[in-house]
């Protein structure tokens, strides 16, 4: 029993930390939250069950096609909205808002496209290997590697390419990047790229484990969100720390309080460090300044 | 001369960086000082420190004789100490009128019950308020824009907007940071007329200044503040020639004019 | 005809009252909120359960639910005096989540996910009519109310809060204190319009309250005009007339709901893209960052 709660854990954790290593990816270089980034992880799953079983695609093939895609939808949420209206001044509570306005678009958008009941990829439930009174799937197995093989790349993307380094660069100062000729759009462009494409993969692997619906984006996007910030933005072992932090309180708590209590649970953590969170600090430096 | 603010063995580190180390100042009701030094010698850490928007590490900081060290910044500004910020601070997206209603403060109308209950008084202490505000835009020549939003207003003019806040607060102290840099001639000629306002109304003043016959003009005499600590008391005429004087600035970024 | 008009306007006044609360805190003080559905629903529960099921006079039911609500207004105005800006909006995030798994899951205070029903319908409201005089001069009570709050001395500590904080205290004011006062006014409000709509439609359930109808009224005041007394009225009209105007052009039900999002959140980019004042023209949070990071 304790041992299946921990494997749940930590195949949650591997979820969130997929989703959290694209939001935060894309906070680094834009500086805003991207809520929008939620229905990516909704779409990621419903392109890939279309390729799939409308197109006979491959499931694989239909999850890399898809995946593409999500790549792609994210950088034009960035180009049709974003850019705009950080050209006009906007801050990043303005891009906020317009990133739930998006958000509300494609949730329902999705809706109306394939319904609000839960759908799943054709094979079904996959088998399980069991030892230790906790079993796992080979969806399981392929979550957990591919959530570890998406933090070492990051890692390695940013302590050891070039490319890592402008993000820093961006991600220090967009104005003084551009003043010292770096194509900060490009880098921009790219973080919503590899991060919107973490969020598709994230969905896919999730409708591939208990299905999907058009709300799935969302919850997943809360859960990432609580990882971000617990684990620090930027920071990737934070978010590594902080991903299996969430994922186990979130599950170990069963034997605390009921199931229904879960995500509050998180959520109250998620309050905790916000009120104590070196946000705070930051404050104190920016009133040095005046 | 009473003596309206004293501040003592002030200390303040920013991480390594000593900022003020054993500072000490007095102002006397109805002085006009000029405040002069390099850059980082931590003049403007000195307003923060006066004005609360920073705690000292170590030292006292008495105000009308209270000891107020410990004071928020907003009830420093309650007792009397008004600040201009070297980035200019405004309600940008409120009206001229209303920033200026909001330098006046009177604690009793400004709960939300009295707000809904009595708004006949609160109405006719706004209506004083008003007059004066208005005296205040025809100093500025800007009586016809009191309906306009402060951001629509130009950098010179909003830097006169927050000299006059302090007119209108009645404060007895005033720490205005550079109140001049980046104005043109025109608006420098009605920026000091506001400052002659605040000397007639027996404000004791510090000014942040670089420019020496301005406050040749106006001030009873310079502090000179290098490294952290003042350096040199009394007129500019013998700031000139004082050695210490000369070399921290040989080494700052500015000539005496 | 006439009933399904009065029907219109008991709920355009509810949310009349609902967008003008969330106003003071977003529009004036510049605290974006997304707990507010949570503030309406503890009013909505307080009448359900005081006067719908332990039958306490209307009006007792009713002013408990608000000193509840101020209460929690409390707890989501706290985080403000720490967080701004987008971290505030998130703290708010956790607490309407907070909030609506008490809701949902308390199942013997509030029912759970059934929720409570057969709220009967108090004297003042018993003819559709009449509940929507009673909506509508409620609507133009707290509209007036927060009228007079936002113009008194009051109202503009709050506006320069909104503008910067470090000018409020110069100015001789502590935000604290500013913060929370309007935030558990602006509960309160909420609470008032909730214990209203519970009693009008009899039930209340989980599924009112949730995160996205908390966004949906945010959207609304910011369509309509954010710091302005007209911009919440008319995102509060948008908000109620906008499935009213989908079911006249005969979309049908099982995808009308979907449309009206998707048009709430066109609306929402549209606005903020090219008329960052909302409709009416109010504050637009474009000018100044709010987050000092």
């Amino acid at each position: 029993m304790l041992s299946q709660a921990v494997v749940n854990g930590l195949i949650a954790a591997s979820t969130y930390l997929l989703v959290a290593l694209g939001f935060s990816l894309i906070y680094t270089t834009s500086r805003f939250f991207h809520f929008a980034h939620g229905a990516v992880i909704t779409l990621g799953a419903y392109l890939a069950y279309s390729i799939n079983s409308q197109a006979g695609v491959p499931l694989l093939g239909a999850a890399v096609i898809s995946v593409f895609f999500c790549g792609l939808l994210g950088v034009l949420m960035n180009h049709v909205v974003y850019n705009r209206l950080l050209r006009k001044g906007a801050g990043s509570l303005v891009l906020m808002l317009a990133s739930f306005g998006i958000y509300l678009i494609f949730e329902n958008v999705t809706t109306i496209i394939w319904g609000a009941s839960t759908l799943g990829f054709s094979p079904g439930l996959p088998s399980s290997i069991c030892k230790w009174h906790a079993c796992i799937t080979r969806i399981h197995i392929l979550t957990l590697a591919i959530a570890a093989v998406s933090w070492v790349f990051l890692a390695i993307l940013f302590a050891r390419s070039r490319h890592g380094l402008l993000m820093r660069a961006v991600a220090e100062s967009r104005e003084l990047a551009t003043a010292y000729g770096i194509k900060t759009h490009e880098i921009v462009d790219a973080s919503f790229f590899i991060g919107s494409a973490f969020a598709g993969l994230a969905g896919i692997l999730m409708a591939a484990d208990v299905g999907m619906t058009p709300t799935m984006g969302l919850h997943a996007l809360m859960m990432g969100v609580v990882v971000a910030i617990v684990g620090g933005i930027g920071s990737l072992r934070g978010l590594l720390l902080a991903s299996l932090l969430v994922g186990l309180v979130r599950h170990l708590s069963i034997f605390v309080v009921g199931s229904q209590w879960q995500d509050s649970i998180v959520f109250a953590l998620l309050l905790v460090v916000l009120l104590k969170s070196p946000w705070g600090f930051a404050s104190d430096a920016a009133a040095q300044e005046v | 001369m009473q003596v309206l603010l004293s501040a003592s063995g002030i200390f303040k580190n920013f991480g390594r960086a000593e900022v003020l180390r054993g500072l000490q100042i007095e102002v006397k009701r109805g002085e006009t000082i000029g405040l002069m030094g390099p850059n980082g010698a931590g003049k403007t850490t000195l307003f923060n420190v006066i004005s609360g928007f920073i705690l000292p590490d170590r030292g006292k900081v008495h105000f009308l004789g209270r000891d107020i060290t410990s004071d928020p910044p907003y009830k420093r500004a309650r007792s009397g100490i008004y600040r201009t910020f070297q980035r200019v601070r405004i309600a940008e997206q409120m009206t001229i009128m209303d920033n200026l209603l909001l330098a006046f403060q009177d604690r009793a109308y400004e709960r939300p019950m009295s707000a809904l209950c009595r708004i006949r008084d609160w109405l006719a202490l706004e209506h004083t308020w008003r007059r004066r505000a208005f005296e205040l835009l025809k100093e500025m020549n800007l009586e016809s824009e009191k309906g306009r939003l402060a951001r629509d207003l130009s950098y010179g003019q909003q830097k006169l907007l927050s000299l006059a806040l302090g007119i209108a607060s009645d404060a007895k102290l005033m720490l205005l940071d550079e109140p001049l840099a980046g104005l043109s001639s025109s608006m420098v000629d009605r920026a000091i007329n506001l400052i002659k306002i605040m000397v007639r109304k027996r404000s004791s003043i510090i000014i942040i200044e670089h420019n020496t016959s301005f406050l040749e003009q106006m001030c009873d005499y310079v502090l000179f503040m290098a490294q952290g600590q003042i350096l040199y008391q009394g007129n500019l005429q013998e700031l000139r020639e004082h050695p210490g004087v000369l070399r921290s600035y040989l080494g700052g970024q500015m000539e005496l004019a | 005809m006439e009933a399904y008009f009065y029907h219109l306007v008991v709920l355009g006044g509810v949310y009349i009252v609902l967008t003008q609360s969330l106003d003071l805190i977003s529009g004036h003080t510049g605290l974006m909120s997304i707990a507010h559905s949570a503030l309406f629903g503890i009013g909505a529960y307080g009448v359900a359960i005081f006067y719908g099921q332990m039958h306490y006079p209307f009006i007792v039911a009713w002013l408990i639910g608000m000193v509840l609500a101020g209460m929690a207004g409390l707890m989501v105005g706290l985080p403000s005096l720490r967080l701004r800006g987008d971290y505030f909006v998130i703290a708010t995030f956790a607490l309407q989540v907070l909030c609506f798994n008490f809701m949902n899951n308390v199942s013997n205070v509030t029912g759970g996910a059934l929720g409570i029903t057969g709220i009967p319908t108090p004297w003042f409201m018993s003819t559709t009519a009449r509940a929507a005089l009673v909506c509508s001069s409620l609507a133009l009570l707290f509209s007036f109310i927060k009228w007079v709050l936002t113009r008194s001395p009051f109202g503009r500590v709050l506006n320069c809060i909104r503008e910067d904080e470090d000018l409020v205290m110069a100015l001789g004011r502590n935000p604290v204190g500013f913060k929370i006062a309007a935030f558990m006014i602006s509960a309160v409000m909420a609470a008032a319009a909730g214990g209203i709509y519970a009693a009008y439609v009899s039930f209340v359930d989980p599924t009112t309250f949730t995160i996205m109808d908390s966004i949906a009224i945010l959207c609304a005041v910011i369509i309509g005009g954010s710091g302005s007394t007209a911009g919440p009225v008319f995102g509060a009209l948008i908000l109620i007339g906008l499935p009213e105007i989908l079911r006249f052009v005969g979309l049908p039900y099982s995808v009308a709901s979907n449309v009206r999002q998707i048009i709430y959140g066109m609306l929402l980019v549209l606005i903020l893209m090219f008329r960052p004042g909302g409709v009416v023209g109010g504050f637009s949070f474009d000018i100044r960052e709010h987050t000092r990071l």
